[in-house]
């Protein structure tokens, strides 16, 4: 249990930072974007700290002990993708955006349809990972107890719920800033931790830690060391992985509750630099949890993972008990549950945002003072966060793993490419911005529907029917290409066009003339 | 909090007039070629890595030192890439992004006052 007390301890932590930030002026930009105040390093914490979920650590760690080397590349991914933020989307948002996406895409076109549109697709995005984040949960108490309880995971479920309404009712942006990076700080260490215990025990020599893992692996010992275990053995197996690192790396630079972090500093520059020391301090723990897979497989074995309760998840949790006994297991453990609660936070502050400034104050008729605005953001997050409490107490046992790879794709089809566009296609248009958003939402949710993901093979959500005619699960190797032939098409169908309205936006984007400050 | 500053009018000229303006011209002919050849370096050389893993496994394989094999000397590869890019980038942008960028937003302060 005393990872139990542990975690209280950091949530109490949390909750006394908050409570001394404060409240916070009334004002949509401070609640919102903690009034862009965020220096780059802090910002690039807070990234890192929202970037990673549960899934990033445990998941990883657990699937390079079992599958190897191909789950290396996969890791490779999601570091790649940190370079289309930097590269393609940090600084041009920045400029363009105010609060949502919405901002950035009414500058040239008609406000009302767009800003519909990107708030349908990020309160999907909300709903879809804060019931992941919330069923993940079990995993916790699996590790926590060693044994799958129902009670104790609602309870945990609760205690997300709330833990997450309190901060970003009160604290906002801030309150959320600072739990993300708190979080970060928890996690490296953790991270730190658990892989310099791994490499003295090793002496730093890898090549004998590699060694020992092809040979902890046990039935597959070969393979664990060079590509096969994702890749499988026919094209369409090769292809749907392909497919699966390609929407990694084009997804996730454009999630909502990532991107509203771009909006946080004062400047492109500032941005710029946040993203950078992201990327310090992701490509570092990336290869930690790397190596603490092939830890995993090493000193605990593929055989033990495999048939402990957490299955892969605790590759992970079952090293750090090996290496550093119960404290560093505790310690790992309530590390993950604070996790999950910075990324919630998050999640509900960008849904917030975007239910209140897109659908509410620019849809509804009247125009709300600042103050109200703030109000009505607060109530959002009390609404959305008991909602997606009561989803999640719903769905606890259920298998969503699908709903992960959905969410990035879903992203990847619709948001990256009305982002691409509207920032340097100078016909983009209203109807084109519909066109990419709906028909990229759209395209992702039948063609996963009608995937291995939801029927049909034994980890399915509902493997006793079968209608998958679709081969892959991940979909984005022609969802993507379908969201910016959408986009073209809709744009050439519709005759408006305001160069005028493309000259701002231009500017903006590329040299910040107009941004807000 | 609120940028515009004058009439909308006036704005739109003033977007019009520093659409034009060398200094601009500059500024998006140097960025869209950075990001279009950074862009397609690292996409094209991770999608080199990742079809090499799957269509050739056997060349991945090969053992280099120890147990390290060409595969995983790949990885290392990308690895150090992406830090070389990201500081490739920010050096590249602070350099001869950033100055065209404030005057183009000196323009559009000056003509907005």
């Amino acid at each position: 249990m005393s990872a139990g007390v542990l975690s209280m301890i950091f949530l109490a932590i949390i909750l006394v930072f908050v409570a001394r930030i404060g409240r916070g002026k009334n004002t949509p930009s401070d609640y919102y974007v903690a009034n862009r105040a965020f220096t780059g390093p802090q910002n690039g914490l807070a990234l890192f700290g929202t970037y990673l979920l549960m899934t990033s650590f445990l998941a990883l760690s657990g699937d390079v002990a079992l599958n190897g080397y191909d789950a290396v590349l996969f890791g490779v991914s999601f570091i790649i993708a940190w370079l289309v933020a930097l590269v393609l989307i940090a600084e041009p948002l920045r400029n363009t955006g105010r609060f949502t996406l919405g901002d950035a895409l009414s500058i040239r076109m008609q406000e009302r349809p767009v800003r519909m549109a990107a708030a349908t697709v990020t309160l999907i995005v909300f709903f879809l990972y804060m019931t992941i984040q919330l069923t993940g949960a079990a995993a916790i108490v699996t590790l926590l107890l060693g044994v799958a309880s129902p009670l104790a995971e609602a309870m945990v479920i609760l205690l997300i719920g709330t833990a997450t309404t309190v901060i970003v009712f009160y604290g906002g942006m801030r309150g959320t800033t600072w739990t993300q990076i708190l979080k970060a700080g928890l996690l490296f260490v953790g991270v730190v931790a658990l892989g310099g215990a791994l490499l003295l025990h090793y002496r730093f020599d890898i090549s004998t830690l590699l060694g020992d893992a092809a040979s902890g692996a046990g039935s597959q010992s070969a393979a664990l060391l060079t590509p096969g275990g994702k890749f499988g053995a026919d094209t369409t197996d090769k292809l749907q992985f392909v497919s699966q690192m390609l929407t990694v790396i084009l997804g996730h630079a454009a999630l909502p509750y990532l991107f509203i972090r771009f909006l946080t500093t004062p400047s492109a520059r500032e941005t710029r630099r946040s993203v950078s020391w992201a990327i310090w301090l992701i490509v570092p723990f990336y290869v930690l949890v790397m190596l603490i897979g092939f830890g995993a497989a090493a000193l605990v074995g593929a055989e033990t993972i495999q048939s402990s309760p957490g299955g892969r998840l605790s590759a992970a949790p079952l090293l750090a008990e090996e290496l550093g006994g119960v404290a560093l297991l505790a310690f790992i453990a309530s590390v993950v549950f604070i996790t999950i609660i910075a990324v919630t936070a998050g999640l509900a502050i960008s849904a917030a945002a975007t239910f209140t400034h897109d659908i509410y104050r620019n849809i509804a008729r009247h125009t709300p003072s600042e103050g109200q605005e703030v109000h009505t953001a607060r109530i959002t997050v009390v609404v959305l966060c008991v909602l997606m409490t009561v989803v999640g107490l719903l769905l606890m046992r259920q298998n969503l793993h699908f709903m992960l790879a959905l969410n990035v794709t879903l992203v990847a089809s619709s948001i990256l490419p009305t982002m691409v566009y509207s920032w340097f296609w100078r016909r983009f248009n209203t109807s084109g911005v519909l066109w990419t958003m709906y028909g990229g939402l759209i395209t992702t949710v039948v063609l996963v529907a009608f995937s291995p993901a939801v029927s049909g093979a034994p980890q399915s959500m509902l493997p006793d029917v079968d209608f998958a005619i679709f081969p892959w699960s991940y979909v984005g190797l022609v969802s993507i290409p379908l969201g910016f032939l959408y986009g073209w098409l809709g744009s050439k169908l519709s005759r408006e066009r305001d160069d005028a309205a493309y000259a701002e936006m231009e500017i903006r984007s590329l040299s910040g003339a107009g941004a807000d400050k | 909090m609120t940028t515009p500053v004058g009439p909308q009018k006036t704005r739109t000229t003033t977007y019009l007039t520093i659409q034009s303006s060398d200094a601009f011209i500059q500024l998006r002919r140097r960025a869209r070629r950075l990001i279009a050849a950074l862009f397609t370096v690292f996409v094209g050389w991770f999608l080199a890595t990742i079809l090499l893993a799957g269509w050739a496994p056997d060349l991945f394989a090969l053992e280099v030192a120890g147990n390290v094999n060409v595969g995983l000397l790949f990885v290392v590869g990308q690895i150090l890439s992406t830090l070389l890019i990201t500081a490739f980038y920010l050096r590249y942008a602070r350099r001869w992004l950033d100055p065209l960028a404030e005057r183009v937003r000196d323009e559009f302060e000056r003509s907005n006052r």
